[in-house]
């Protein structure tokens, strides 16, 4: 799977355990407290609806299969916006979009990680 | 070379490439910027005031010219800060006090008579209330107050920790470098969407307003009370009823959300908040009307039936007259339309009433007032009369020459 460029049929099912697994305890990150965590853990196993994720609109999903495929495009890379093998006009762009991206989609308010409550 | 010198020119070789890099993003964020504060979105507060009341003069915008408004509508509106330095500024004789849904009283209802501020949005529940009555200054000469509080102000689950000193120690949203960020975005966003609405914000009957919703028409005008242009327009394509609060409010009384939380108990300790500020308002040379406000038929209806609901609404609608005459002031229930003869056409939504409810509201408690006690008061009635009747007033605005 490392050497490929496009992850073969029986790699997915890796790809998304690993996700899902990932996912899980980030819940305990994100919750205000275990209680929560469980709760929203026991209503993801028992009445999950995607009609509740707004996450399906057009536009949202392009965002982010561009950002997943750009991620593995670039998961050799120490990180993914290691484009130095890029020609500059192609680098500049990519910098300028970045910042647009930032501009138009950031949000600003102060949301502590949870690593800073410890 | 030496290493240090090789040292500067790399950094400064960096530093010139960085500037490169957010050059073109810099260019479009100052221009979007620029025109955010040109139309008013990121002037502050103090400022909008200023432009409001020229000269300290008291009056809703020069002969003959739009009114000036204030309608911010991405940054942060600041409403009870905006209300409270409008109501030191103006320094009126009568004022009015409530939440939202007071908005539609207008100054020109007592013009010549009396000076006239529109506090309403100042207080969203008892402690707003109290925080505001304590910052009034004694007067020598009397001067009156439209008080309307709303009936879940009473209830356990409202809070009553007043928001106004918080806002008032806050430094204004215009400073915040969000703000400009936010206003700059709005604007790009509708140049993407469509280039010709940026001249919407620059140009028309509103062009000297503050704000990109009071651009559009929609904002506070200089006398405090709220100009609904978006709703009365499509009020005149129709003219037919709709709750066009989103979600509307009938949906948020039914699922008990927000304000409207399924609450059946009334809570005394506010009751004798109430009691206090009227006191309070009593040695400061106050005389109050208090002001139960009109709910469409449908809200009105469910506040009064549904057992999670009617409770709170019903005790509170006994209660606080009671505290108004305790104190020796009228309070005059309206919360239903009908008792005014009047329909949904009147209202905005379940909650606010449209200017012509107002001034027949108004009309009805001067009526019912004793003549010694509202100076001016036939005057004033004979002036709501000639407004609620001439040819051009329709249920949801007065005629424009009557005003």
């Amino acid at each position: 799977m490392e050497n490929k460029d496009i992850p073969r049929l029986r790699d997915i099912p890796l790809i998304v355990i690993t996700f899902l697994l990932v996912l899980i305890p980030w819940t305990f990150f994100r919750a205000e407290d275990a209680g929560q965590a469980l709760y929203i853990l026991k209503k993801i196993f028992t009445s999950f609806s995607f009609s509740d994720i707004d996450m399906f609109y057009p536009k949202r999903l392009l965002i982010i299969i561009g950002l997943v495929a750009f991620e593995w495009m670039q998961r050799r890379h120490e990180h993914p916006l290691n484009i130095g093998f890029l020609p500059p006009w192609a680098r500049y762009i990519a910098y300028f979009a970045i910042i647009m991206a930032i501009f138009l989609f950031g949000t600003y308010n102060y949301t502590p990680f949870i690593y800073f409550q410890f | 070379m030496s290493p240090d010198n090789n040292k500067k020119s790399e950094y400064s070789a960096f530093l010139r490439k960085s500037f490169l890099v957010l050059l073109p993003f810099l260019v479009i964020f100052l221009a979007f910027d620029v025109m955010a504060l040109l139309a008013g979105e990121t002037v502050s507060v103090k400022r909008v005031i200023r432009a409001q009341n020229p000269d300290g003069a008291p009056g809703a915008g020069s002969e003959g010219m739009a009114p000036v408004l204030y309608g911010r509508k991405v940054v942060d509106q600041e409403l009870k800060k905006y209300k409270f330095f409008q109501h030191e500024s103006r320094n009126s004789e009568v004022i009015a006090v409530g939440s939202s849904r007071i908005l539609s009283m207008r100054g020109s209802f007592f013009e010549p008579y009396f000076t006239f501020t529109n506090t309403g949005s100042i207080a969203h529940n008892i402690g707003d209330l109290e925080d505001f009555v304590s910052r009034l200054a004694t007067s020598t000469e009397k001067r009156y107050m439209f008080l309307s509080p709303d009936y879940y102000w009473f209830g356990k689950l409202r809070s009553a920790e007043s928001a106004l000193s918080k806002d008032l120690g806050m430094m204004d949203a215009s400073v915040d470098w969000r703000a400009h960020i936010f206003s700059a975005r709005f604007l790009f966003n509708e140049a993407l969407r469509k280039p010709a609405n940026i001249s919407s914000y620059f140009g028309g009957q509103f062009k000297k307003s503050y704000g990109f919703q009071g651009r559009k028409g929609d904002g506070y005008l200089p006398d405090g009370s709220y100009l609904y242009s978006t709703w009365i327009s499509e009020f005149r394509e129709n003219g037919e009823y709709k709750d066009r609060e989103q979600p509307s409010i009938i949906e948020r009384v039914r699922s008990g959300s927000g304000s409207y939380a399924f609450d059946n108990d009334l809570d005394e300790s506010r009751l004798e908040t109430l009691d206090m500020v009227l006191k309070d308002l009593k040695a400061k040379n106050f005389y109050v009307i208090g002001l139960g406000l009109p709910f469409s038929t449908e809200v009105y209806f469910e506040l009064t039936t549904n057992e999670r609901q009617k409770g709170l609404f019903l005790k509170s609608q006994k209660r606080v007259p009671q505290i108004f005459a305790a104190n020796g002031f009228s309070y005059f229930d309206y919360s239903d339309l009908r008792r005014l003869k009047l329909d949904d056409r009147y209202m905005f939504d379940g909650v606010h009433s449209s200017e012509t409810a107002m001034a027949a509201i108004l009309l009805d408690a001067l009526k019912k007032t004793d003549r010694k006690d509202f100076e001016h008061r036939d005057e004033i009635m004979a002036r709501l009369k000639k407004m609620i009747n001439a040819p051009g007033t329709v249920p949801f605005e007065l005629s424009e020459e009557a005003l």
